[in-house]
This record gives structure tokens, C-alpha cells and sequence, in this order.
């Protein structure tokens, strides 16, 4: 009987030992870098992908433009976004900028003062600035991003993704939000 | 009172016990159908199959985890009953035996069964499936190996106020200091907690009530990071939407930081070719989908046509056409259920086996009958 006693209550902690089984809290594994940095330009299948907000209408993409939206704001107006890539740095960040200053009537302004104003931010990309320009005077306003891709020894450039967004001033503002998330999201991809 | 071990059997397998447990499970299964409407099919789960307890008010009623317990206990009990191992029980014997395979069979399912989607691009492929209802807090470990990210996930379970995740390969902790099951992003009115960094300088989340069905929830988290590094130390929000990490770098060792639906890799990859769908003749109502998918596997692929009514079944796999996608650019993507289910064939099994210890029986008695 004793047995019979032992052998019971073995099977019942089996039997609860598996039904409180659960999945470990912290699981690591690892997966393979799908490129590194120095393939990826190299890599003609590789391309930028991103993730943009339902109500973006994507264009089909031009020569001169990989991908373009319209972008509806809250009083109907449309506000055109586009993103385009040049190999290596495409003049640098203060010829860029100053050609958008010079686009909506504003002087040009030197690298110090237009690093001063940018935003800076991060993504899997790495680090890029976002610039707001904007006129009050005729109330146009650019906001743009300029993201450099670097080697992997991150001193040079390898291509810069530029994307831009221009309207007034307060339409913009609207979708400032929105247009930060989305150029967190651009990505490699195979 | 001092029982000895026939007496505490004879308790246990008391068939009373049978008949009140199997009318509580229906009662169980009834009451949660009913609710599940409103609650919604995972809350309606949890909160009768999955419980030990269910509060009916200030009332403890037993949960259906604990119902099939003890249904268990009584099944298994009855073959360590004096007497029951003769011929003349063996039908009886087999049922029983029938039974327990058959709850052995829900108790894996429960345990270890996953299921969730996989979504494709068309021309894309992938190797894993989200989880419909579960998160994960997870560190993209993306400099300390050259060829390899190295991925820690922490289990929603973890998320709980001020838990501190940490694991010993990375440099800093994290600290949950809100979890949100369902969240919006608003602009930030409350400053209390510095430094903040990231989206949270200029936003903030806020609780939302939980939707119905769990996948329609968008969590958040805020949470803390805590390091050596001051420029990286402070508040960061995340949203399950925003999908692109927030990334940080402590001693030039970049780590991306994300929510995102728990993820279960699989043995092989789905490459999805080409997806169809035919709509019923002048409506926007999908009539059927097929998914033209290659199976690839160790530098091997087969092409597979997965149909509504025809999955995929590969190794414990089974991959059923759910729904699909038209993105933005034009393209397809197709949406498959993945389940892995162990317990599957348990079902069959024990239904093949209580049929013949019915049969068994009722051979066994015939005599017995035939000389009335």
C-alpha cells in the first residue's frame, strides 16, 4: 500500500509540475545582421522601406524622387512629401539647407547657426537632423530631414536620404509629428 | 480523524465528483460563450478556462483550470480503486483511460500550444510569427557581435509598475514605470518625471480602456533606463505602433529598445510568390484568398498553395490562409494563422479509445445479459 501511496503522489507533482510549466520570462537568441553597412549601398537589392500613417497617399515614385505622399491636413489642404537619395554626402547639410532657405525668401545662414537650430535624432540609421525653416513673412515653411548613411567606420558617407515637406507654417506644425515617426521608421531592407 | 490511503481514494474518485465537475464545465463553457461577446475571446479565456478562481462578486466559484484539476484527479484516482483491475471492468478501465488522454491532451494544448500571424509582403519572406494577444519588451544587442544581433526579449509578464528588467550582458537597466495594455499618444502636459528623452520630451501616453479583442489594443510602455551614461539615462515612451526602435549608445555600443508582439521563430521560412483573391461579383467582399508561397528550408524550396480550406501542415506547423493586406504602394500581402499545437491528435485518439472501452464493455456484458 505504501507503494501504491508513493506512486500516486509521484504522478499528481508530475502532473502539476507540468501544468505550471510556463515559457522562461527572458528569452536571447540570436539572429544574423541581414547586411552590414558597407554591402548595403553595394546591395542592388537592398532598398529603404519605411512606415508612413494610413492617411498618407503614396505617389508613384519619379526619376528624380524614390517616393512622394500627399498628405491631407485638417483644413484640406495638400502637403507634398518627398524623399529622394544621393550617393555620398550631395553637397553637405549647409549647401542643402541653404538651397531650402533660399526656396521659401530666406538669407542663408552658416553651419553653426543652422546646426544650432536643427533637431537632432536617431534612428537604426543612425543619427540625422531634422531642419525647420520658415518664413513668416509669406508664411512658407520646409521641414526637412537629412539623413547621412555612414561606413562602418562612420567617416564617410556612403549616401544621404533627404526628405522634405513644404506648405505654411501652421499645416506643417500639423503633421510635424507624424513627419519625425515616419523618418524614425526608414530601414533597410533586402 | 486519521484517513488511510482507500479511504482518501475512495473520496477523491467519488463519481459524484464526475458528474458536478463535467455540469460546472458546461455551465463554465456556457457562461463564457455568452460573455465573450462583450469581453471579447481572450478575456472571455482567461477568465473562465484559464482561472483557478472566478469572483462572482465577493462569491469564489472554482475556475475552469482548477475544474479540470480536480476532474483529473478523480478520473486518475479511479484506477488506484481496490477491485477495478478485473476483466469484467476492463471497457470501464479503457473510458477512463480515454478521458484522461483526452484532458492530458487540453492541459499540453494550454501549456505549450502557440498561435499567431504571419504576415508577407508578396516577394518577401520571413521566418516568424506575432503573437495575437502577447508583448514583449525587447533589446536589439546591435554592435557587440559582428555578424549576429544578439535579441533579449522580456515576457509581458514582467511589466508590471517599477519592475526592473535586466540582463547581464547589457550595461544598463530598464525600469517599467508604466505599462499601458491599450494607449494614445498626446502631447505632453505633465513634466514631473526628468530627464525625459526620446518622443517622451514632447509626448506622453495615456491609458486607454482596453478594446475588446486584445489585437486591437496598441500598448505602450514608459519606461526608464538606468546606466553609468547620464546622457542616456532618463524617461522614454514607446507605442506598439511607432514599430521603429528608439536607439541608444553607451560606450559606442549602439542598442535599439522596442514593444512589438511577441515573436516565435520558426524552423523554416514562407516566401510568399504571389497572393489571390477573387471578390463576389460586384462587391468589395473577398469570395476567397490563396496564398502562392515557396517553403524554404536550408537552401531548399518547394512551391505550396495555401487555399481557406486547404493550410499547410510542416513539422507541428499548421499554417491556415486568415486574411491579407493592400499596402499603400500597391502591393499584397497576405496574412497567415500559424498554430502549433502538440496536443492536437489527442482529441482523436482518446475518442477512438473511450469508443472502444465502450464497445469493450458492452461485449463483456452481454453474457451476463443473454442469461436474464
Amino acid at each position: 500500500m505504501k507503494s501504491y501511496s508513493s506512486l500516486f503522489l509521484y504522478l499528481i507533482l508530475i502532473l502539476l509540475q507540468v501544468g505550471c510549466k510556463t515559457e522562461s520570462d527572458i528569452t536571447v537568441y540570436k539572429i544574423k545582421k541581414s547586411r552590414s553597412a558597407n554591402t548595403q549601398n553595394n546591395n542592388k537589392k537592398a532598398k529603404l522601406n519605411w512606415t508612413a500613417p494610413n492617411h498618407w497617399i503614396q505617389k508613384a515614385p519619379t526619376d528624380f524622387r524614390l517616393a512622394s505622399f500627399d498628405i491631407s491636413t485638417n483644413n484640406g489642404s495638400i502637403i507634398d512629401l518627398s524623399i529622394t537619395t544621393f550617393p555620398g554626402d550631395a553637397g553637405g547639410i549647409e549647401q542643402n539647407v541653404n538651397r531650402w532657405r533660399r526656396q521659401i525668401n530666406l538669407e542663408p545662414e552658416n553651419i553653426n547657426i543652422i546646426l544650432q537650430a536643427a533637431q537632432k535624432e536617431s534612428s537604426m540609421l543612425g543619427e540625422y537632423f531634422i531642419f525647420e525653416l520658415k518664413n513668416e513673412i509669406n508664411d512658407q515653411a520646409i521641414i526637412a530631414a537629412i539623413i547621412p548613411y555612414l561606413d562602418n567606420t562612420q567617416s564617410s558617407v556612403l549616401e544621404t536620404i533627404f526628405i522634405k515637406m513644404n506648405g505654411s507654417n501652421k499645416n506643417l506644425q500639423e503633421l510635424k509629428y507624424e513627419f519625425e515617426l515616419f523618418c524614425k521608421s526608414i530601414h533597410w531592407q533586402q | 480523524m486519521k484517513y488511510n490511503f482507500n479511504q482518501i481514494i475512495k473520496i477523491i474518485s467519488n463519481p459524484k465528483i464526475f458528474v458536478f465537475t463535467i455540469i460546472w464545465l458546461m455551465v463554465l463553457v456556457f457562461v463564457g460563450t455568452v460573455e465573450q461577446k462583450d469581453i471579447g475571446l481572450f478575456a472571455a479565456q482567461n477568465k473562465y478556462f484559464s482561472s483557478t478562481i472566478i469572483w462572482f462578486y465577493a462569491i469564489p466559484l472554482p475556475g475552469g483550470l482548477l475544474t479540470m484539476t480536480v476532474l483529473s484527479m478523480n478520473l486518475f484516482s479511479f484506477f488506484f480503486k481496490p477491485n477495478v483491475w478485473n476483466k469484467n471492468k476492463l471497457g470501464v478501465l479503457i473510458v477512463h483511460i480515454g478521458a484522461l488522454i483526452l484532458l492530458i491532451g487540453s492541459g499540453i494544448t494550454s501549456v505549450f500550444s502557440k498561435e499567431g500571424n504571419m504576415i508577407i509582403i508578396e516577394n518577401e519572406q520571413s521566418n516568424y510569427m506575432h503573437s495575437f494577444y502577447y508583448k514583449e519588451f525587447t533589446i536589439l544587442n546591435l554592435d557587440e557581435y559582428q555578424d549576429s544581433i544578439e535579441v533579449i526579449n522580456f515576457n509581458e509578464k514582467l511589466f508590471s509598475n517599477e519592475q526592473i528588467l535586466s540582463y547581464s550582458n547589457l550595461p544598463f537597466q530598464i525600469k517599467i514605470e508604466k505599462y499601458f495594455i491599450n494607449s494614445k499618444i498626446s502631447p505632453r502636459e505633465n513634466d514631473d518625471l526628468l530627464p525625459l528623452r526620446g518622443d517622451a520630451i514632447k509626448f506622453e501616453l495615456k491609458e486607454k480602456f482596453p478594446e475588446k479583442e486584445m489585437n486591437e489594443n496598441i500598448s505602450g510602455v514608459m519606461y526608464q533606463i538606468i546606466s553609468e551614461d547620464e546622457s542616456v539615462n532618463g524617461y522614454y515612451i514607446y507605442q506598439l505602433e511607432q514599430k521603429m526602435p528608439e536607439v541608444i549608445t553607451i560606450n559606442n555600443m549602439s542598442y535599439a529598445l522596442l514593444l512589438r508582439p511577441a515573436r516565435t521563430y520558426l524552423p523554416f521560412e514562407i516566401k510568399l510568390e504571389d497572393f489571390q483573391k477573387t471578390m463576389h461579383p460586384g462587391t468589395n467582399i473577398a469570395k476567397s484568398f490563396s496564398s502562392e508561397i515557396f517553403l524554404v528550408e536550408q537552401e531548399t524550396s518547394r512551391r505550396i498553395l495555401i487555399e481557406m480550406n486547404a493550410p499547410l501542415r510542416y513539422k507541428g506547423y499548421t499554417l491556415y490562409q486568415a486574411s491579407f493586406a493592400e499596402l499603400q504602394d500597391g502591393r499584397e500581402a497576405t496574412v497567415l494563422a500559424v498554430v502549433q499545437n502538440y496536443g492536437r491528435l489527442f482529441p482523436y485518439i482518446s475518442s477512438i479509445i473511450m469508443c472502444i472501452g465502450v464497445l469493450l464493455q458492452m461485449i463483456i456484458r452481454i453474457p451476463g445479459l443473454m442469461k436474464k
